[in-house]
């Protein structure tokens, strides 16, 4: 495999610590079955179909944060294994947009230098992410009836 | 076992001995034809005397021991010609073959004496039971339990041997557990409800034990102390809600059987059946637009990736990379030409090689559409390209990543379209529920309309109770609904918080936990669920052979019979039990059949049950007593047919066929079904018909 798409395959993408009570309350942890994610009136059926939600609101409300290594932050599953599969590619090339990556330079890196480079494309998709998690921790504690409508994340995408 | 024979002696209105009293039976149907007074249901005491010690004392309507009965169970002539201090013996005697060709002869005895005009001392009765072995009877070593239970086992007793006036007691159809009951009582279920109680019991145990565990490893012990507690109430409180459940469950099918009930009240039929069916009509649409609202709301975040909503706005960043994409590529193709010759404009394997071979053969440049003459630059050139596409050149790349970037170009394009359309398809979806919500709305408003027109017919032929009732029903419907929707969610809600807890607990553990229990948690959680939902399938399926079953017996009984039947529907109430009711063409349900028709029902629901899986019918006799008393002649004729294709032996005591031309077109048209046919004659020596003493009853065979 292609070196640079096995180093953003195998990327565990990291929220803030901050946000794992509003994931947990969203997302079935440890996934499960679709059945199951409605009997526990979650929204997402697993963390990373969370995840992929808030890169994209993130994307779309424009709102960013960086995480910093003094961050206290968790990650989860490598990227690889995240599912729709269509869905993950779109995140990686719209994460390969946004950040200054340098499509051609990588390609006469050694491997430590394409690793630092790539990471421009990782921090850009936990970045989005995280930002689209504060933006919807926001919007929860701002109105604890929208934080209860199923439609919660519709509505968001709704929104201008 | 199948039964041969029973003889009487003096027992009842058989006076004389076993040889004179004497009923041969065969495979296939025995009837045993006689008017009324003329000794049928003493033959059905007879059988049940032998086995249970007991006689239906007609006077009071139920069985009562001998001890009880007493001299009364003596043929009144036997007894009249007693002295005081005479003996007088009543017999009868059985005569079983089990299915291995054993056989067996059971006789109870009773003796009486006679003490004075008015006392007689009574013993107790006997019974013994014979083996034949090599043509001789000897006394059996087996319990007298255990043969009789072989006769007939005391669970299908009731259902196997009854006399016609207690078919209405053997299955209410009014009643919805009785059904639940027989099914309990004759089929395995209750091996799996056994099961399902076992592994709910090992799920709860076990994960009682890994919760144990996992706090004994505990870093913050009065945390662990404090969840384990939660969770035990929760525990108990998710054990109270489902009896809650159980219970809303239960008012409200009682409501909605109530409000039935009420409408059926109505006399103005025509109307009655008009408003009914719209209103079953609408409560079918309106449950099903319900479903479908919020199915439909549930899809919307599965629809958010599937349909790729979330994609909505990320076209800029898309275009983005297209643009990127493309300076990639051209500085990507550069270095990849600059690495061939430099002399070389087309790119590798332009022209492709097949073509670079004819363009030599014919020493023509296809590109220019010049001459190539062989020596010449030109050829010189084209042989170039020839040896270029075979040299195998190093890449100047380190990482080539252009296959990657290509496939996810490619991806990115083919997404421009969708996104573009992804407004409309998200406000599609909320039209629908919008229109599907307005439905709902004039549903539920048309409904109201119906249940005050209903009301109207009540109060124009019922009392102002019955309107009341009506209304409390009505509002117990929704009441219970309620309720019921009510406990699901604090249900969900609990079971969510088990889960939290479960995994706080986890975080809370150093160290390893004891593998072997976890996984038996998790077995056990597993079986517990399987175990569960096979019950709930196997019960279904139970269920729809019992319907089946009931349904073609049903119609062989009533083939003959050209009036409207309807058909037989085992419906699943809200408590999870099932009722059984006669239904018409489109389903609805059918009230005011006739009593034959009712009888002829559960006569159908009683020989499915009795065929179905555990197939008693072919390894036990149905006696029945009358059971054809309520039945029009066709029906009485269908249930034989019924009786002796489903059953491998019958013995129906009746007064059908008491005419000789009746009975010889039923045996000419039944023969090959037919096992015996005994025809019983009363006769008083004295000519008083009105002196009991005199009475004896003659017992003859017909030839078939």
């Amino acid at each position: 495999m292609n070196l640079l798409k096995k180093r953003i395959n195998s990327f565990r993408p990291k929220f803030l610590q901050s946000f794992e009570p509003i994931i947990s309350r969203y997302a079935q942890y440890g996934g499960g079955s679709k059945e199951d994610k409605f009997n526990r009136g979650k929204a997402f059926a697993n963390v990373y179909e969370f995840y992929i939600y808030a890169f994209f609101i993130g994307l779309a409300k424009n709102k960013s944060l960086e995480l910093t290594s003094e961050d206290t932050a968790k990650d989860f599953w490598e990227i690889e294994n995240w599912k729709p599969a269509d869905l993950t590619e779109q995140l990686i090339i719209c994460a390969i947009a946004e950040s200054d990556f340098d499509m051609n330079a990588v390609e006469s890196m050694d491997k430590d230098s394409l690793y630092k480079e790539s990471t421009k494309v990782l921090s850009t998709i936990e970045k989005f992410a995280n930002g689209g998690f504060m933006y919807i921790k926001q919007k929860v504690e701002e109105s604890e009836e929208a934080a209860e409508d199923e439609l919660l994340f519709v509505n968001l995408l709704e929104e201008d | 076992m199948l039964i041969k024979s029973l003889s009487l002696k003096n027992f009842q209105c058989y006076c004389g001995e076993l040889d004179q009293n004497h009923f041969c039976f065969k495979n296939g149907l025995n009837l045993i034809i006689g008017n009324n007074g003329n000794g049928k249901s003493k033959v059905f005491d007879g059988f049940y005397w032998v086995l249970y010690d007991q006689i239906f004392d007609t006077d009071i309507r139920q069985f009562t021991p001998t001890s009880v009965y007493g001299e009364k169970l003596i043929s009144d002539k036997v007894t009249r010609n007693c002295e005081v201090g005479d003996t007088a013996t009543a017999e009868a005697c059985l005569v079983v073959e089990s299915s291995q060709g054993r056989e067996y002869r059971l006789t109870r005895v009773f003796h009486c004496t006679k003490l004075s005009d008015t006392e007689w001392m009574k013993e107790r009765s006997i019974l013994l039971i014979e083996e034949k072995k090599t043509n001789r009877w000897t006394t059996s070593n087996e319990t007298p339990d255990s043969v009789l239970n072989r006769v007939i086992p005391p669970h299908i007793k009731p259902y196997m041997w009854f006399q016609g006036e207690q078919v209405d007691g053997l299955m209410d159809l009014t009643q919805k557990s009785s059904l639940a009951k027989i099914i309990k009582l004759l089929s395995d279920i209750n091996f799996y409800d056994e099961l399902v109680e076992i592994t709910h019991k090992g799920a709860e145990k076990s994960s009682k034990s890994l919760l144990k565990n996992q706090k004994s490893l505990s870093k913050n012990k009065e945390e662990s102390d404090r969840l384990e507690k939660e969770f035990n109430d929760n525990l108990r409180e998710i054990k109270n809600l489902e009896d809650d459940k159980k219970l809303a469950n239960e008012n409200y099918t009682n409501a909605q059987s109530k409000i039935n009930d009420l409408l059926n009240k109505i006399d103005d039929a025509e109307e009655k059946q008009k408003l009914k069916i719209e209103r079953a009509n609408l409560e079918i649409k309106l449950k099903a637009n319900e479903d479908s609202v919020i199915e439909k709301r549930k899809s919307f975040t599965s629809k958010m990736f599937h349909d790729y909503w979330i994609l909505k706005f990320s076209k800029p960043s898309l275009e983005k990379f297209g643009r990127k994409y493309k300076e990639y590529f051209e500085k990507h193709q550069q270095i990849v030409n600059q690495n061939q010759q430099t002399s070389f404009k087309l790119p590798l394997n332009v022209p492709q090689p097949m073509h670079l071979h004819g363009m030599l053969e014919s020493e023509t440049c296809y590109v220019c559409n010049r001459k190539a003459e062989k020596g010449s630059d030109a050829y010189q050139h084209i042989e170039e390209l020839v040896n270029r596409s075979s040299s195998v050149t190093k890449s100047p790349f380190e990482c080539d990543c252009s296959e990657y970037y290509d496939h996810l170009y490619t991806k990115s394009i083919r997404f421009y379209q969708h996104i573009e359309t992804t407004n409309e398809r998200i406000s599609e979806q909320f039209d629908t529920i919008s229109s599907l919500e307005a439905d709902i709305l004039e549903n539920k408003s048309r409904l109201d309309t119906i249940n005050a027109e209903l009301e109207g017919l009540l109060e124009n032929d019922s009392s102002e109770d019955v309107v009341s009732e009506f209304r409390r029903a009505q509002s117990n419907v929704e009441r219970f609904g309620a309720e019921q929707k009510d406990i699901e969610n604090k249900l969900n809600r609990l079971s969510t918080n088990q889960e939290k807890i479960k995994k706080s607990l986890e975080k809370l553990t150093l160290g390893k936990v004891d593998l072997a229990l976890v996984n038996a948690e998790k077995v056990f959680a597993s079986l517990a669920r399987i175990a569960k939902s096979t019950r709930e399938e196997v019960y279904t399926q139970i269920v729809l052979e019992l319907e089946s079953k009931a349904n073609k017996i049903f119609e062989e009984m009533t083939s003959s019979n050209m009036s409207f039947k309807g058909r037989i529907r085992l419906k699943r109430l809200d408590n999870g039990a099932y009722k059984a009711e006669i239904v018409d063409q489109e389903g609805y349900s059918v009230t005011g059949s006739n009593d034959s028709n009712i009888v002829l029902v559960k006569l159908a629901l009683i020989m499915a049950i009795l065929t179905a899986r555990a197939r008693w019918s072919d390894n036990f006799t149905l006696i029945s007593d009358a059971p054809t008393s309520k039945m029009a002649h066709e029906y009485s004729t269908g249930f034989y047919k019924a009786l002796s294709s489903n059953f491998s032996q019958s013995i129906v005591m009746t007064y059908d066929f008491i005419e000789p031309e009746d009975r010889a077109k039923f045996i000419m048209e039944n023969k090959q079904n037919i096992g015996s046919i005994h025809i019983l004659n009363s006769k008083y020596a004295s000519g008083n018909m009105n002196d009991r003493t005199d009475l004896e009853t003659s017992i003859e065979e017909v030839v078939l």
